[in-house]
């Protein structure tokens, strides 16, 4: 059959392409839309009863599901208009009687299993903050070494790394959306767009709690940059503070407008083990967890005192790492994986533009997240097996029961669930021992020394 | 290294405007969803419109006779939070499952309002007495709901013969939800536990009551009840902790339930009726007990028929043909995710 011209003239256009950012955006996405046939079904239900609820007139916070700030609610909003406007998706999910008793293991997980068509429209935009992210980490490395290959190196190995892929993929955490805001807010901070910079810090702690602990190192920068001109630095600092009130006044208005403001803040206490039925090891956990965020509140300041102090040419470096430990930190309270979201970018950036020594960090935390994505791999694929009846629900359970079957703790599950955690958290170890090895050598050693960020 | 117009802040500036764009669609903008019927002589025909992206349910069924629950009062337990410690103490097997003040009640009344049931008051133990008194002549079509493991010693003090049970009795309904059915009062002295086989007291008979003391893991199980109106109502809650056996008497079960035991009870007493919903307090209980309200379930209702379709910026309808005599038309949209609901009676 003869090729229609406009086939063969894509084709030639698309062969003609010979930028490698695009053979690593076409490996990713393909990666991605792959994996994203998989679904951590515990969340997706909650996506979909978000969406139920603004569907039914309750906004975000008027009926249970939701429980973040505002700002992934809203991005579910505008998936839901999608939907509204434009496809005939029928029922979101079904009840599984027979996968019904997977909630009786103890897991996260539910037989309430969306469609793989909703999944991969909540995932759609949580991909696209993906490419973005890559791309930003692409512009900073670019910026900063004017060096194309190791800009491409930084976009691979944010837009192929594990953690991504799966916290994207298959959790479809907004994470990858409170990293992406956290990067240009650094971006356009070195750029000295203060406003917007401002506006993006705003986005990102809004989206995810963890760019917040950026405020002492970047307001440290602004008033480095302008040493010497005290009233140059104050007006810097004031107009990014105006441009993170703006936004966080129009993100809160709904809740500010209908006074559930509170709602909007309840992961803190969720997390803080304050509920009057929390156990003593869910109140130790909780406190403990406060406890180390006010450890990385003290280490942002310090940062922010080395990066006040830095030279001139060596400030945006001083920032960027000072940045990478921080989030770095943040995670030493054991995290889940997509939580490592916010640090892959600035781990790669670090990787291709300073130290690429560090590259063992990034294998690990992938290796990790690989292992722990497996991990639950029976209830990830309950989608597939619902809605597209490719894979059989009967193996599904057999494979569930199996990874459950063992004495006591003692099974598949949980076993390849540390073994992953402990790869994760030990990349995390080697990049702040890699960071500060040489350092902490001569502490031990009891020489002097200056441990800076 | 800044130019004149940065690339980077104008993408930041346009992914910025796609969230607020999100915000626009989450409070500023509404899904239009409507159903509407037309009895004839053993039959109906219906109607549902949405302006948006939906999978409609239309489920007939028969009541038989019974009158329900059109008007609901939840009783909101100020003293929920200071004796919850102690009931828990004094409980003999499954502890009463913990909820979060009035935000509970709260979502009880959000979740009937997206179904249609509008008529829903919140009460304290002394409008509890005063509605109990003052509707004790004729209380058909009156719903109490319980959210807390114990009432006011003032309508319920640990026998039969109260105001509470008279009530029912009268031809009122109860909803229980979360704990064990009548076992703790509280008064001007404290908590107190009802001693002996409380579910007497409310049922005339002892009745079973699913509160072993177990992980509340290990209540779960798959086993649909009364399929029919399961499936059709997308019924979710799949736990039978503090759920009743109610064999022997008059009444339905719902939902998922194992060995007499069910997520959901219904049962006739006297003139009226109690319903039981067991589990704890979250999302899939709130939708069942949003499904089985706002359909206007009774413990007499009898399944006939469901019809489902797709509804996508359109209208469309469908007919049933029926011999009930007492029949209902329940038709909600968004399946398990229930987003709109409308009840028609003949």
């Amino acid at each position: 059959m003869p090729e229609s011209p406009y086939f063969v003239k894509i084709r030639r256009y698309a062969g003609s392409i010979r930028h490698p950012l695009a053979t690593v955006l076409a490996a990713g996405l393909a990666i991605h839309l792959l994996v994203m046939l998989l679904a951590m079904v515990y969340d997706s239900d909650y996506w979909a009863v978000v969406i139920r609820n603004i569907n039914a007139g309750e906004g975000l916070y008027g009926m249970e599901g939701y429980y973040y700030t505002p700002v992934w609610g809203y991005m579910l909003g505008l998936v839901s208009a999608f939907q509204n406007a434009c496809l005939s998706l029928g029922d979101s999910a079904v009840r599984v009687f027979e996968a019904i008793y997977f909630e009786a293991s103890g897991h996260q997980t539910t037989a309430t299993v969306t469609s793989v068509v909703f999944n991969y429209c909540t995932k759609v935009p949580l991909l696209m903050c993906d490419a973005v992210l890559a791309y930003l980490t692409y512009v900073l490395v670019y910026d900063m070494r004017r060096d194309r290959g190791k800009a491409t190196l930084a976009f691979a190995l944010v837009f192929l790394c594990p953690v991504i892929i799966g916290s994207t993929g298959i959790i479809g955490m907004p994470d990858t959306m409170a990293a992406m805001f956290m990067m240009f807010s650094l971006i356009l901070l070195l750029r000295n767009r203060p406003f917007f910079a401002g506006m993006c810090f705003a986005m990102a702690a809004l989206t995810k709690f963890f760019p917040v602990f950026l405020f002492f190192p970047m307001l440290a920068y602004l008033f480095s940059r302008n040493r010497g001109d005290l009233r140059a630095g104050c007006m810097q600092a004031a107009v990014a503070a105006a441009g993170a009130v703006a936004v966080a006044v129009a993100i809160f208005l709904p809740q500010i407008l209908e006074g559930d403001l509170s709602a909007s803040f309840q992961f803190i206490t969720d997390r803080a083990g304050t509920s009057p039925v929390s156990d003593i090891f869910a109140r130790l956990v909780g406190y403990t967890r406060i406890a180390a965020y006010l450890l990385v509140i003290l280490a942002s300041i310090l940062a922010a005192r080395f990066i006040y102090r830095s030279d001139r040419e060596g400030l945006d470096r001083s920032l960027l790492k000072g940045s990478m430990v921080i989030m770095a930190l943040c995670l030493l309270y054991p995290p889940a994986t997509q939580y490592i979201v916010v640090l892959v970018p600035l781990l790669a950036y670090y990787i291709a533009a300073e130290d690429g020594v560090c590259m063992r960090s990034w294998w690990l935390l992938a290796i990790g997240a690989f292992i722990v994505f497996t991990v639950s791999l029976s209830t990830h694929l309950l989608p597939l097996a619902v809605h597209t009846g490719i894979v059989d629900l009967g193996s599904l359970m057999h494979f569930f029961d199996l990874w459950n079957a063992g004495p006591g703790v003692l099974t598949i599950w949980n076993i390849t669930f540390v073994i992953g955690s402990v790869i994760q958290y030990s990349g995390i170890a080697v990049l702040l021992l890699t960071v500060y090895g040489a350092d902490l050598k001569k502490v031990l050693e009891g020489r002097r020394t200056g441990i800076g960020f | 290294m800044s130019s004149k117009i940065d690339g980077i802040a104008v993408l930041a500036v346009v992914l910025i405007a796609a969230v607020f764009a999100g915000e626009y669609f989450t409070y500023g903008h509404d899904t239009d969803r409507s159903a509407s019927v037309s009895w004839d002589t053993g039959s109906v025909s219906y109607s549902v419109d949405s302006s948006g992206s939906d999978e409609y349910r239309a489920v007939l069924f028969d009541n038989g006779g019974y009158t329900p629950v059109d008007t609901l009062y939840i009783y909101a337990d100020g003293t929920y939070d200071r004796y919850y410690s102690q009931a828990c103490e004094l409980s003999d097997g499954a502890e009463p499952l913990y909820m979060e003040g009035d935000y509970y009640v709260e979502q009880v009344r959000e979740s009937l309002k997206i179904r249609g049931f509008d008529d829903v008051c919140i009460i304290d133990g002394e409008g509890l007495e005063d509605l109990l008194r003052t509707t004790m002549p004729s209380p058909s079509g009156i719903g109490v709901m319980v959210i807390s493991y114990a009432v006011p010693g003032s309508v319920y003090s640990g026998g039969p013969d109260c105001l509470l049970v008279n009530w029912i009795n009268n031809g009122g309904s109860l909803y229980w939800l979360s704990s064990e059915i009548g076992r703790f009062y509280t008064d001007g002295l404290g908590l107190h536990r009802a001693e002996g086989d409380c579910t007497a007291y409310f049922f005339g008979t002892s009745v079973p009551v699913d509160c072993s003391d177990g992980d509340s893991l290990s209540y779960i199980t798959g086993k649909t009840v009364n399929t029919g109106f399961t499936e059709a109502l997308c019924l979710k809650n799949s736990t039978t902790e503090f759920g009743i056996d109610i064999s022997g008497l008059s009444g339905i079960q719902l939902g998922f339930g194992e060995e007499g035991y069910a997520s959901i009870s219904m049962v006739s007493v006297g003139a009226g009726m109690i319903c039981v919903f067991a589990g704890g307090f979250d999302i899939d209980q709130l939708d069942d007990i949003g499904q089985v309200i706002a359909s206007k379930l009774t413990c007499g209702s009898t399944f006939i028929e469901l019809q489902r379709g797709k509804v996508t910026r359109d209208s469309v309808g469908g007919t049933f043909s029926f011999s009930a005599s007492d029949p209902y038309l329940f038709i909600y949209t968004g399946g398990v995710y229930a987003n709109f609901g409308a009840c028609f009676h003949a």
